[in-house]
């Protein structure tokens, strides 16, 4: 599903995000992605959505060529993507319901339709009584769970998510990865890239860690 | 896709509404100086072509001439180009126009045993042979014809007129350009405005994987909405400058005044000015989309 070989990403100066990162991560497979601050996890997620470009190397995401999918393509990849931001990236003027409708109203799917997978997903993350919120009313918890609602709706190939549970309490947090692993199960390959040393060991899914942009084996 | 794009379009121009509404009126205020310069013009050209009307050859007939040679001269000017009207003067006709543009000479006229004046036919010429050459062409012409002693025209008017008319016709263009332009980047910067504003919603539309063309063509729509509103503002506050003058005494100098409101614009002119305020918010739109998605 995600394969990347000899990957460097350098941002000039010296600064070298990503080292020689090889990876394979199966169709299927929950991974964690761990590593200090800065140690280059939202950088590689980046790389994996085409928001930035590898300086080297080979990234294949369900077997599109990343590095070199034309710009006209990428949105293609990306609607195959369900992406949990780290800053949410909600739409201020948007309510949670046309938030989370965003992706399926991109993707051409159906009106009645996406009303319904709308509301499902935000009942199983406990936001129904917010769908006509506006974000700015909403807590930084509530925020995220939308955030993630829309990464879920319309059941992505592959799942990404930087710190999803951030914001989150333990109880919630835990609620969450549940939910990540019965979408894990029903097909989702899940990538998630977190600090949450508690969590990572509770669910005892595979490790992947960065350490300065290279990754460490175990 | 239509019908979601003008939807959203819709919706977001609701959205943001008092931006998109200061941003209509800063189109009308440049589409507006651009109106009051189109109208202006306008009028001046009614203006020169008026005067341009009174462009004449005045044909001075014999006294001895007789009616056939009279009749032929007249039907030798029937249907041609150069030739706007013909209008036939007879000695007695002469002198009572003559009594009428100077009345203090009234009493000369009245001492003289006989008319002096001379018979003639003046001739109005048509638009675009309004030139000395055209003039002197057609006078050389009846001079030749029998029945006639002379025909004359007004070289020296004829002369600083054209001059006036190719300086009045240069002087706008290039005015009207450099307005024009004025007002399209203003449109363009303005539309600009609006658009990096909604720049973290593009990008997020970017990032959920919606096409280039799903993201622009809102944009687009509500650009050209905004174009058109301005243009129809700056029309309507147009027209109410132009009546307003027209019924007011007022201070202001009476040849700008006459010059705005002699008429209202054509109606082609105001449907381009709303065009033009249509084109430039859809290229301001696709210009500052094409920088942001960069």
């Amino acid at each position: 599903m995600v394969e990347l070989y000899h990957v460097n990403k350098d941002y000039g100066r010296g600064n070298h995000a990503l080292v020689d990162v090889n990876l394979a991560i199966e169709k299927g497979e929950f991974v964690f992605l761990t590593g200090a601050s800065g140690a280059g996890k939202t950088t590689l997620l980046r790389l994996l959505f085409r928001e930035e470009i590898a300086t080297s190397g080979k990234i294949l995401v369900d077997g599109m060529n990343v590095s070199t999918l034309s710009a006209s393509r990428v949105p293609r990849l990306r609607r195959r993507l369900g992406i949990v931001f780290q800053d949410f990236k909600l739409l201020p003027r948007r309510t949670v319901f046309e938030n989370v409708g965003m992706v399926m109203e991109v993707s051409g799917v159906p009106r009645r339709l996406q009303r319904a997978k709308t509301y499902a997903v935000l009942e199983m993350l406990g936001l129904n009584h917010k769908v006509r919120s506006y974000p700015l009313e909403l807590s930084g918890g509530e925020q995220q769970r939308v955030a993630i609602a829309r990464a879920l709706v319309n059941e992505p190939a592959l799942l990404l998510a930087d710190e999803p549970t951030g914001n989150l309490d333990p109880k919630l947090s835990w609620d969450i990865m549940t939910l990540f692993k019965t979408i894990n199960i029903r097909g989702t390959t899940v990538l998630v890239a977190t600090h949450d040393k508690d969590l990572i060991t509770r669910m005892g899914k595979k490790v992947i860690t960065l350490d300065c942009g290279r990754l460490i084996t175990h | 896709m239509i019908r979601h794009s003008l939807n959203e379009a819709l919706l977001n121009l609701w959205r943001n509404r008092f931006m998109n509404l200061v941003a209509s009126f800063t189109i009308a205020v440049s589409l507006l100086v651009l109106g009051l310069f189109l109208l202006l013009a306008h009028n001046l050209k009614g203006v020169v072509a008026a005067v341009g009307s009174q462009v004449t050859v005045s044909v001075y007939l014999r006294p001895d001439v007789t009616e056939e040679q009279r009749a032929r001269l007249i039907d030798s000017l029937r249907g041609r180009a150069e030739v706007e009207s013909t209008e036939y003067l007879s000695p007695q006709a002469a002198l009572e126009k003559f009594q009428r543009l100077f009345p203090t000479m009234r009493e000369v006229a009245g001492e003289l045993q006989e008319n002096p004046l001379p018979a003639s036919v003046e001739i109005r010429m048509a638009q675009g042979h309004r030139d000395p050459e055209a003039l002197r062409r057609l006078a050389e012409e009846m001079e030749r014809l029998p029945g006639v002693d002379d025909a004359e025209f007004d070289l020296p008017w004829v002369t600083r007129l054209q001059d006036v008319v190719a300086m009045a016709r240069t002087a706008g263009i290039s005015l009207g350009g450099v307005v024009g332009l004025a007002a399209i980047l203003t449109i363009a910067s303005v539309i600009r405005m609006t658009i990096y504003a909604r720049q973290q919603e593009i990008e997020i539309l970017r990032l959920v994987g919606a096409t280039r063309l799903y993201i622009a063509a809102p944009f687009l729509l509500e650009s050209s909405v905004l174009g058109i509103v301005g243009g129809g503002l700056s029309l309507g506050a147009l027209y109410a400058i132009h009546r307003r003058l027209a019924t007011s005494q007022g201070s202001v100098v009476p040849v700008l005044r006459d010059l705005l409101t002699a008429s209202f614009l054509p109606q082609s002119t105001s449907i381009l000015l709303l065009l033009l305020g249509l084109t430039a918010g859809a290229l301001g739109g696709l210009l500052s989309l094409r920088r942001i998605s960069r």
